[in-house]
């Protein structure tokens, strides 16, 4: 088998069907009962038989592609075969010479009109209009790679990091310098469903004498890996006495969207404190009721919850002061932030974001393929008549018609055509 | 003991529809060899499904209704998808591919049906006692179901099917009402499109937190994260649906674009004018024959669909709530919460005064910034007919309120604002959490509405 019959093979469409049509029967054996799409993931990233279909995709893909380039880019020679192999042709006498100059004019200004007859002649628009889908394959191609390799390279890390802390994380010493969180100091939360959304958050990191900027968007990129904000709370100094038991430490709390309750255990085991941010105004009008909180200086309500069958005693208290909660002391200083970030590994985390950017551009481009087509018009002699070929890649309908309108105005009597069937 | 006949008589019924297409539509209608295939078939079938569904070990060891359920749609699928693939490689019409072919359609028609129309008959006779008999109905049933097929067999040669049908869209128009009758409707029966909805559903909103994984722009609950409002969009019920469509639409669509993409007859070379019109009007002809069966498939398919998302997402249509003014007064006060329910759960009430004669419909609801909407139950452009009373007023579907008459939906929010579709406004007032309307102004509201009704500004 010569090599192109080879690549026609591979590069087959029903090869992709079938190809794509095994991860569906796939999903769909695995849906009895369950959400499948865990283990269906899993198939065709881990399990040997599900990465050897991902890996003849994505060869299909490429070999498709390489056919349709050379199929577009080196074109057989003209001959009366070919002629007569597309959507319609048509013969005109050679010894009629004015028809003769009329089909010569539907080549200008490539040919010469005494020239015609005496060769193949081809004349193509559209001949790159295999690109759109060849970007297209090539984003596939690329996000199939980079999500079969990054599932078996990706390692993630997450911790959490205060302002001015230090840590080795994957071998990189980062410092957060600063955390940059706009928090509002009138937020008014309406209804119970959380509305509250955070902008522009921005954490400054220190790594090797270089400051670099993570974001809970796009994630950075420093010593070769990614780090990116997973989440945002408040760091609360605490000093907490009751009987013999005293703590004096920096707690993370994770109050954050207002209305969320965290829970600080106290050594012992039955006893916790819960925290929770207090609004500093709660409006009422209607029958809508607001709440309003200063999250730049926050307000908590602070339960102590002392114990099975303890009563618990709860109280609104802001930092920088000393309160009773029962027989139990506590101090709160000045918060601070957190932030939890989320360090990666991935070696192909780069392709994969490049293979979905091209995909996308490529699905964007499609749209050109409704204007942007091949056609062909082939003329070649054949004994005492040449033959008139012309080939639409789509909307072959108008094409035909299309080519009836030029056979009339080259032939005066309207020649003789035939379709392919 | 009707049921086991009437049962079996739909079933029988429906099939014979199946049957009487492929047998008299090409390639099957000129191959007497197919023909006996797919009555062959639909005979093996008939008898497989029974022994399937009757004996209690064969029906125990081939599966659960669920798994019979999926390789139901699992064959519908394949008879709607296949039609693409004739269309593509238009396979010449040989006996030995054909025969074969035509064998297993026949057992897809029956195959499923017959193993859940035993398994139900056979339950009947259980409870029953008498076994024997209900298969004995169930037999006059599929014999009765069958006899139309027998009797009007030369009637249905010489309808026009061999114009009207390719073999491309035979297999979609099978498909798609196969899609249509479903299973048993005793045991469900549901048709593919809500395990399909549902399905596609679930892929896409899974998908789309995997792509958000793998580029590490996971959602956050109060963080902004670069794209998650496009990400949200795209794993939405919307792409699902958006799914579903294409699945269903691509094949009568494909078929409907290779027919009408067909060029127009070559007629230069006939001489007489005479001939080129005939020419051109048998064309246009079979383009209308061909065309026909795809587009009632298609319609099947837009319908099917459209049930399937008022299954998912039904109307809520309350009845109305009688309501008169407070005693002494001239107020009609409703509580937010009260005997007519709370409508903190955001759903809509509707509530009914009386003056007279007058009937005044209208309806309240709590909008997702917890403030009230009241309106009258009638729009201000668009109103039904007297014999179409049953299209009138709102529903709510979802988030959002539901024109009954023009299928179009409101968005909650904007009850209140008056214009466009939205219900005609009523003024009230909130007081000790009730809603108080004065009696006057709402009957004068809807005597306002139907003056606009009898000056004809209605559509």
């Amino acid at each position: 088998m010569s090599p192109r019959r080879v690549l026609d093979r591979i590069g087959s469409w029903w090869v992709t069907a079938l190809l794509l049509l095994v991860p569906a029967v796939v999903y769909l054996a695995l849906s009895f009962g369950r959400n499948p799409y865990p283990a269906w993931l899993h198939f065709l990233l881990h399990a040997p038989a599900g990465m050897s279909v991902v890996i003849a995709l994505i060869v299909n893909l490429a070999a498709a592609s390489a056919r349709i380039a050379l199929d577009r880019l080196r074109r057989p020679a003209v001959t009366a075969g070919l002629v007569r192999s597309l959507d319609i042709h048509a013969t005109v006498p050679l010894s009629d010479g004015p028809a003769l100059r009329r089909a010569a004019d539907l080549f200008r200004p490539d040919v010469p009109p005494d020239a015609v007859g005496s060769r193949g002649f081809r004349r193509v628009t559209g001949a790159w209009s295999f690109l759109p889908g060849t970007v297209l394959r090539a984003g596939l191609v690329l996000t199939l790679a980079g999500l079969l390799v990054s599932s078996h390279t990706r390692k993630v890390y997450e911790t959490s990091l205060r302002e001015g802390e230090r840590k080795d994380i994957l071998g990189s010493s980062v410092t957060v310098m600063k955390i940059d969180a706009a928090l509002p100091e009138d937020f008014l939360q309406v209804g119970d469903d959380s509305t509250f959304r955070l902008e522009n958050l921005a954490v400054r990191v220190e790594s090797g004498g270089r400051e670099h900027a993570v974001t809970p968007g796009f994630p950075s990129r420093f010593n070769g890996l990614f780090w990116r904000v997973r989440h945002l709370g408040i760091a609360q100094p605490l000093a907490f006495s009751m009987r013999s038991m005293r703590i004096d430490q920096t707690v993370d709390l994770n109050v954050l969207p207002p209305g969320r309750t965290d829970v600080v255990p106290l050594p012992g085991g039955d006893r916790f404190l819960t925290f929770s941010l207090d609004p500093e105004k709660v409006i009422t009008k209607g029958l809508m009721t607001g709440r309003q909180y200063d999250l730049a200086h926050p307000a908590y309500r602070v339960v102590l919850q002392a114990g099975r069958g303890g009563r618990p005693e709860g109280r609104r208290v802001r930092p920088g002061g000393r309160f009773e909660l029962g027989d139990a002391t506590l101090s709160l200083g000045t918060p601070g932030l957190f932030v939890r970030l989320q360090v990666v590994s991935d070696p192909a985390l780069l392709l994969l974001s490049a293979g979905i950017a091209i995909f996308l551009a490529g699905t964007a481009a499609m749209v050109s393929r409704f204007f942007w087509y091949e056609r062909e018009l082939v003329m070649v002699a054949e004994g005492e008549a040449l033959l008139i070929g012309w080939r639409d890649e789509f909307f072959k309908k108008w094409g035909i018609h299309r080519f009836q309108r030029w056979k009339e105005t080259v032939t005066a009597d309207g020649g003789s055509e035939e379709r392919r069937p | 003991m009707s049921d086991p006949f009437l049962i079996a008589l739909r079933e029988a019924l429906q099939a014979s529809v199946l049957l009487s297409l492929v047998l008299f539509s090409p390639p099957a209608r000129d191959d007497r060899g197919a023909r006996w295939s797919a009555v062959l078939g639909v005979l093996a079938g008939l008898g497989l499904g029974l022994v399937a569904g009757a004996v209690p070990a064969a029906a125990r060891a081939l599966g659960s209704h669920e798994h019979w359920t999926f390789w139901r749609h699992a064959t519908e699928s394949v008879i709607f998808y296949g039609s693409l693939v004739l269309l593509i490689r238009r396979p010449a019409p040989s006996p030995l591919l054909m025969r074969p072919g035509m064998f297993l359609l026949g057992i897809a028609l029956v195959l499923f049906e017959s193993r859940t129309l035993a398994f139900i008959v056979s339950d009947m006779g259980t409870v029953t006692g008498r076994p024997a008999v209900a298969f004995g109905w169930c037999g006059l049933g599929l014999l009765a179901g069958m006899l139309p097929l027998v009797l009007l067999r030369g009637r249905l040669r010489k309808l026009p099917f061999s114009r009207t049908f390719t073999p491309a869209s035979l297999l979609m128009t099978v498909g798609a009402l196969r899609f249509w009758f479903g299973g048993l409707a005793e045991l469900g029966g549901e048709s593919i499109m809500i395990p399909l909805q549902k399905g596609l559903q679930l892929f896409v909103n899974e998908s789309m937190k995997s792509i958000q994984g793998a580029l590490l722009l996971t959602d956050h609950p109060f963080l902004d994260v670069t794209f998650s409002g496009l990400a949200q969009y795209l794993g939405s019920d919307r792409s699902a649906l958006t799914a579903t469509v294409l699945f269903l639409m691509v094949p009568p669509v494909v078929i409907l674009i290779s027919l009408f993409s067909r060029p127009d007859p070559v007629v230069d070379g006939a001489a007489a004018s005479s001939r080129r019109r005939q020419d051109i009007a048998a064309f246009r002809q079979d383009l209308t024959l061909q065309s026909a069966p795809v587009l009632a498939a298609f319609v099947i398919l837009v319908v099917l669909l459209h049930a399937v998302n008022i299954s998912l997402n039904p109307l809520y249509d309350p009845e109305p709530v009688p309501v008169r003014e407070a005693e002494g007064t001239a107020f009609i006060r409703i509580p937010i919460s009260g005997k007519a329910g709370d409508l903190g759960d955001k759903k809509l009430r509707k509530f009914v005064y009386y003056e007279g004669s007058k009937q005044v419909l209208f309806i309240a609801i709590m909008k997702a910034d917890q403030t009230v909407g009241v309106a009258l139950d009638q729009c201000e452009i668009c109103r039904p007919a007297d014999w179409n009373k049953d299209a009138r007023g709102y529903a709510q579907q979802g988030e959002n309120l539901f024109c009954k008459y023009c299928v179009t939906p409101i968005a909650t929010s904007t009850l209140g604002t008056p214009g466009g579709c939205n219900p005609i406004p009523v003024p009230f007032r909130v007081e000790e959490n009730t809603i108080v309307i004065g009696r006057d102004v709402l009957v004068s509201t809807f005597d306002k509405a139907e003056a606009l009704e009898r000056k004809g500004t209605h559509l």
